[in-house]
């Protein structure tokens, strides 16, 4: 709307409680996006394995072994 | 100034948001009389948690965001002298907040979701009490671009 108006009324300032409530709308789009990826790739994830363990994967004792996240192998 | 449709819309968001208010105001008193200790029968760590989870939830996100919808409608359409740029969007940020607040409700008040409003790991909640406040969250997020 506020570009839709702009276009309409070029030249002129948007009112001041428009630009405000535009402003205020990009400040939560923007912060809302850190929220979403927080949720989407790490407590989603953590809720549904449980907490995370690293287990050594390692076919012979005396080598250094391989560290994968527990949920791997359940 | 506002036509009805618009009307019905600003007034649905700003309902949700306030009873989602006053909701949180009691369970603001409870809280304090929980505290308090006067009332011994009250007294149950787990109930309480729940309940300043749930009281967080519901001021910071529930009432923040449909108020910012509603509030955002109003302004838009009084300032720019203009209807409601998408009402389809507008009503289905709404729904699908409202699904959100119902989806994480349910785990905050059966006490799966006492993880404070802030849901700081590591304590953990359910997946759908995540996803519910995502999409309280993210909605309005995107919904309110339709100021643009």
């Amino acid at each position: 709307m506020f570009v839709q108006w702009k276009k309409a009324n070029t030249g002129q300032p948007v009112p001041l409680a428009m630009f405000a409530t535009a402003m205020n709308a990009l400040l939560w789009l923007w912060t809302s996006a850190g929220v979403a990826l927080e949720v989407l790739f790490q407590l989603i994830p953590f809720s549904l394995v449980g907490s995370i363990r690293l287990i050594r994967v390692c076919p012979e004792p005396y080598l250094p072994g391989l560290y994968i996240p527990s949920f791997i192998f359940g | 100034m506002i036509d009805a449709a618009t009307r019905k819309l600003v007034l649905s968001n700003l309902w949700v948001a306030f009873i989602a208010f006053i909701v949180a105001c009691f369970m603001g008193e409870y809280q304090v009389l929980e505290r308090s200790g006067f009332i011994p029968a009250l007294d149950s760590p787990s109930v309480y948690f729940a309940s300043v989870s749930t009281h967080g939830v519901l001021m910071a996100f529930v009432l923040t965001t449909f108020f910012i919808m509603g509030f955002g409608y109003t302004i838009a359409t009084t300032s720019l002298k203009q209807p409601v740029w998408n009402k389809p969007l507008a009503w289905g940020g709404f729904w699908l907040a409202l699904v959100g607040v119902v989806m994480a409700a349910i785990p905050l008040l059966t006490g799966k979701a006492s993880v404070l409003y802030t849901f700081y790991p590591p304590m953990v909640a359910p997946a759908i009490f995540y996803i519910g406040a995502t999409l309280l969250v993210v909605v309005p997020g995107s919904g309110a671009s339709s100021c643009w």
